[in-house]
């Protein structure tokens, strides 16, 4: 029911005169059928008569509040396409479980309402729900089905229209999940968007795709498995939240749209958790950038971006952790940043950067360095970084380091411009570079020095408990351990026991 | 024939270890290689064993011949090396269990051979080589070599380093052997040890074969070349002359002595006369002839001897 | 081939290296490494929680990579130069020279293959405890990969023994062996590749990772605990020099198995010409 009441005149208006032309076709009002009408008196008054207590219901209907259509099996309405052709702006439409056939199109303002998860399913060309007019809701539902040209936007629910409301939908079978089409202030809520996994990644489109639609809150969707998980191009002062992306391209993907903010998102097993390219003034809090592993996989991407801020971001378990090309004057301040191959990938485009009170811990490499060094400021306000590697000592109990941390040592400072190099990663000859360079500090390594490290880890809650490793016991490995364990123990037993004639 | 040396050869380098050796040695017989530390006795039996591979020449053992059929050629023959060892780690009981493996010899041969009085482990068996002898080693080095009952035994210097009761033991031990009916063949710097244990005996010096001799006949030779010194207080006296017409092989004035080589049936004939040509004897004592004799007058006669100096 | 001998000599090799100290010595500094390697990455789990099976597993085949040549060398120089005269007496039973170097390889092998199996075993309970799914695969292809390499170096040691034949020069010439794999062979390659162009020092690290086993263990055993991508770019153009996955790993393990195979012909053909 919806809970704006529309002003009466305006409405009476309207509803008049579309009930007039409808009338003089010789259509039955639909609002009007389960009124049945004396079809048998012919005359002018009695007609007259008629119409005029049509008149009054709808006036009374159409202006108390709007109207709920009931589509499904044995219900008014046995298509959706039939209830949006009767139903009017502000009606809502509430279709009861089942699978229903056909796109729709939707120019009315409407709200979509499926109980009981009914199945829309699309006819396979173009999008499957089309939405042109303002402020419709499309909820409950699940979608398939839609068409495979790129170029066409062919989605699961194409928005051409702005202040709509689409949640708790489950996309699946679709090109696009949801696409915004210089779309406005929509919010996107709490949608499951499954694409199509047996297309190539180039073929599919974005979970979300933003083109040209700004200030839209995009929050607790579930995306995996299309190309791109969020796609936002030219488009200003979007919020997203809580989103989960997993198995796609990049989960978060920014290009040329400004002053965005995510929060709280979750992103796993991506070539890139976000890709942040030619975006400016982008804040980012409380987001993981989980298992994103491959050969040029990253938690982060950055490229040609300024003044950007990450907060309390969790980057673990990547191939590299952030990665950033020409990224300038942006803050990296309370990450976490852990379990990478290579934490941070750098190229010396990199500009006035500052990296303060992040935890580094357990990086195979903390730094790839491609190119010279660069004015990155590791440590702002005599707060730098928490480094798990670090081996100074602190004498003075400021709780930050006496000694400097090198960021890189001398193999890895030169493996950032041979990558072949790092073939030898954790290799006896790699260590030995590096103890020799502490030992002979003649050696001029990498000039990333972080000059205030702090003694203990910044605190940091990690809300996503399944992104972590599974620490179950593995009751196979543990056997066959047992087992092997003791078949040498009983080995070394015999032998040791002289044999006797 | 039990084994056949032809023509061995080994050189190390540009030294000549063995040169040109060969022999024969028949089935049952007691065969020495007899020559002093450096003539290349050692070297041959390890040719013999398959030790040491020959630059030149062949053996062929109970018809096998080595190179081409060394596992049946070797099955022939059990080997005493000159120091015996084994792991400390093992038991008697375990290194006899792997050779008797080794060999395919039936389990009950290890009893078998501890059996006989040769081999008194006093309930050493089951304890760790480790806390065993040297004696003990050594008759346990014996056991395995009885372990599989083959026909050539090869022993390599297998007194130099026992205790002479241990010595004692095991010549009672070879000679046990020998009624078995093997063959053996064993190298020895000793003479003794050659003139009580071998059959015949082949001499070596400088990595050739000087001689090959019966016992028998060694003895006769020892004995025709043992000397006799007698002190005499006028050594003026034409002696020399008198005892070589008594039967004297050789008669040289040594200081205020008369060193004279004779059988030892013409001593007291040449005693005599060296008394009635004048001497006035005052004392005389006999000597064997020293192996170091017997290299000598090996190496004097053969004609390149001189070539191959100690 | 007479099995019966091998298999004699084996187990006779195997009762001494157990008896003696090495076998034990190396069971329990190997146990406790690796017991306490998996036990401050497993339990306590890192600084923050994060540290999984994965970086465990790395940290452990790091320690491999350093003591299983070490100990693969020195207790196959010991055996392999075993006293003259215990060797005169052994080869001058009716056995071959191979027999007796493939007992001796093998009794050797089954004792490091013994004090391996205790460390891992022992280390895989802990393991086991917390590793979950990814843990079945992983961990037995780390055990395999240590007793691979165990193998190769037994192998080198053959020939370090043959070559050498004096047990204190073998033992000498095996452990400038192990020092020259496990450090300075890559030293001299990392320095290399600064002396050539672009082109040629890629072709001279790759064709190096076939010149030492440990390279090649620590390379397959890195992209096998911790995923392919490890390397970055760098193991990626290393995949397609080898003509992709698949072939990697044939290529890998058919090197790996020469370097098994060649040291001990090598070792063989030697040991045939040799006099004891």
């Amino acid at each position: 029911m919806s809970s704006q009441i529309p002003k009466p005149v305006a409405a009476a208006r309207s509803s008049g005169l579309l009930f007039l032309t409808a009338a003089n076709l010789g259509l039955a009002p639909q609002a009007l059928r389960c009124c049945p009408l004396p079809r048998t008196q012919h005359t002018t008054f009695k007609t007259l008569q008629v119409f005029l207590i049509a008149l009054i219901l709808f006036f009374t209907v159409s202006s108390a509040s709007a109207a709920t259509l009931d589509v499904g099996q044995g219900r008014r309405f046995d298509s959706i396409q039939s209830a949006i052709d009767a139903a009017h702006d502000g009606d809502k439409i509430r279709v009861n479980a089942g699978t229903y056939s056909g796109n729709l199109i939707i120019k009315k303002r409407l709200i979509l309402e499926g109980a009981n998860n009914p199945v829309l399913r699309g006819d396979g060309a173009g999008s499957v729900i089309s939405i042109f007019a303002d402020g419709c809701a499309v909820r409950g539902f699940t979608i398939e089905h839609s068409d495979g040209d790129l170029t066409r936007e062919d989605s699961g629910i194409l928005l051409k229209s702005s202040n709509n409301v689409i949640e708790d939908n489950q996309l699946r079978d679709i090109l696009y999940g949801i696409y915004l089409f210089s779309s406005r202030a929509n919010t996107i809520r709490s949608n499951r968007i499954h694409g199509r996994p047996e297309l190539e990644e180039g073929d599919r489109g974005a979970g979300l795709h933003l083109w040209n639609s700004p200030d839209n809150i995009i929050e607790d969707n579930t995306i995996s498995e299309t190309r791109d998980g969020i796609y936002v191009q030219s488009c200003n002062g979007n919020q997203m939240r809580r989103n989960r992306v997993t198995k796609v391209r990049y989960g978060l993907h920014y290009m040329f749209s400004d002053a965005n903010v995510f929060e709280d998102n979750f992103f796993s097993n991506n070539v890139a958790g976000a890709a942040i390219m030619y975006s400016n003034r982008i804040e980012f809090r409380r987001n993981a950038f989980v298992h994103n592993r491959g050969f040029s996989s990253f938690g982060i991407l950055f490229q040609e971006c300024n003044q950007l801020k990450a907060e309390d971001n969790y980057f673990v378990d990547n191939a590299t952790g952030i990665f950033m090309e020409a990224l300038r004057e942006s803050s990296f301040r309370h990450n976490t940043i852990a379990n990478n191959d290579v934490a941070i990938q750098m190229f010396s485009s990199a500009d006035g950067n500052v990296f303060t009170e992040n935890n580094f811990v357990d990086n195979l490499s903390p730094l790839q360095l491609i190119g010279r060094n660069t004015n990155t400021k590791w440590s702002e306000n005599g707060r730098g970084n928490f480094w798990s590697d670090y081996d100074g000592y602190d004498l003075n109990g400021d709780e930050r380091g006496d000694l400097p941390q090198k960021i890189q040592n001398v193999f890895e400072y030169l493996e950032g411009n041979h990558p072949r190099l790092r073939i030898y990663l954790d290799s006896p000859a790699a260590k030995a570079m590096a103890v020799a360079e502490k030992t002979f500090p003649i050696l001029r390594g990498s000039g990333e020095v972080d000059s205030a490290p702090l003694m203990h880890p910044v605190p940091a809650h990690y809300e996503f408990s399944d992104a972590r490793p599974v620490q179950r016991m593995n009751a196979g490995l543990m056997i066959s351990s047992i087992m092997l364990a003791a078949v040498a123990g009983f080995v070394v037993w015999t032998n040791q026991r002289f044999r006797a004639r | 024939m039990s084994i056949t040396a032809s023509n061995l050869t080994k050189k190390f380098k540009d030294f000549v270890a063995v040169n040109d050796v060969s022999f024969k040695v028949e089935r049952g017989e007691t065969f020495a290689l007899l020559g002093p530390n450096g003539s290349g006795k050692t070297t041959t039996l390890k040719c013999l064993l398959g030790l040491t591979l020959p630059t030149a020449g062949s053996v062929v053992v109970e018809g096998f011949d080595l190179q081409r059929s060394s596992r049946a050629a070797r099955q022939q023959m059990s080997f005493v090396p000159q120091r015996v060892s084994f792991s400390e780690q093992l038991t008697g009981y375990e290194v006899l269990n792997f050779f008797a493996r080794l060999r395919r010899v039936p389990r009950q041969r290890i009893d078998e051979t501890i059996s006989t009085p040769n081999f008194d482990f006093n309930g050493f068996f089951n304890k760790p080589v480790g806390e065993y002898s040297g004696g003990m080693i050594q008759r346990l080095g014996l056991a395995v070599a009885c372990l599989p009952d083959a026909p050539v035994m090869v022993l390599d210097e297998p007194t130099a380093s026992l205790d002479p009761g241990s010595a004692i033991q095991f010549r009672e031990f070879l000679k046990s052997l020998k009624g078995k009916g093997k063959t053996v063949i064993f190298s020895s710097h000793m003479l003794p040890d050659v003139e009580q244990l071998a059959d015949r005996v082949a001499i070596m010096v400088d990595g050739r074969l000087v001689a090959l001799r019966h016992i028998a006949a060694l003895r006769e030779e020892l004995s025709s070349t043992a000397r006799m010194r007698v002190s005499v207080a006028n050594i003026d006296s034409p002696i020399a002359e008198a005892a070589i017409t008594a039967g004297a092989t050789s008669a040289k004035l040594e200081g205020s002595s008369l060193v004279i080589s004779a059988r030892p049936e013409d001593r007291l004939e040449i005693l005599r006369a060296i008394e009635v040509g004048g001497g006035k004897v005052q004392h005389f004592s006999t000597e064997e002839l020293s192996l170091e004799d017997i290299y000598l007058k090996y190496v004097t006669a053969s004609p390149e001897g001189a070539t191959y100096p100690g | 081939m007479d099995t019966n001998a091998i298999r004699t000599i084996g187990r006779q090799e195997l009762m001494i290296n157990v008896r003696n100290r090495w076998t034990l010595v190396f069971a329990a500094v190997f146990g406790v490494l690796v017991l306490s390697i998996s036990y401050f990455g497993m339990i306590t789990g890192g600084s923050l929680g994060f540290q999984g099976f994965a970086r465990t597993s790395a940290s452990l085949l790091n320690m491999v990579l350093y003591i299983v040549p070490l100990v693969a060398l020195v207790m196959g120089t010991l055996s392999f130069t075993s006293e003259t005269s215990a060797g005169e007496l052994l080869f001058a039973q009716p056995v071959t020279r191979g027999e007796i170097l493939i007992g001796k390889f093998l009794g050797v092998f089954a004792s490091i293959f013994t004090a391996t199996v205790i460390g891992f075993g022992l280390a895989g309970v802990i393991i086991a405890a917390k590793a979950g799914p990814e843990g079945s695969l992983r961990y037995p292809t780390l055990v395999a990969y240590s007793l691979l390499l165990a193998l190769i170096f037994l192998s080198l040691s053959a020939l370090i023994s043959a070559i050498c034949r004096r047990k204190t020069k073998a033992l000498g010439v095996a452990l400038f062996a192990w020092f020259f794999f496990v450090l300075f062979y890559d030293l001299l390659v990392i320095g290399g590749t600064f002396l050539f162009k672009e082109r040629t020092a890629n072709s001279l690290i790759f064709g190096s990772l076939f010149g030492n086993p440990v390279d090649m263990v620590r390379v397959a055993s890195l992209m096998t605990l911790n995923g392919k991508e490890i390397f970055g770019a760098g193991g990626a153009a290393l995949l397609r020099f080898l003509g992709g996955e698949t072939s990697s790993l044939i290529v890998l393990l058919i090197a790996l198995s020469v370097w098994v195979i060649a040291p001990l012909i090598a070792a063989q053909q030697l040991l045939k010409r040799q006099d004891i």
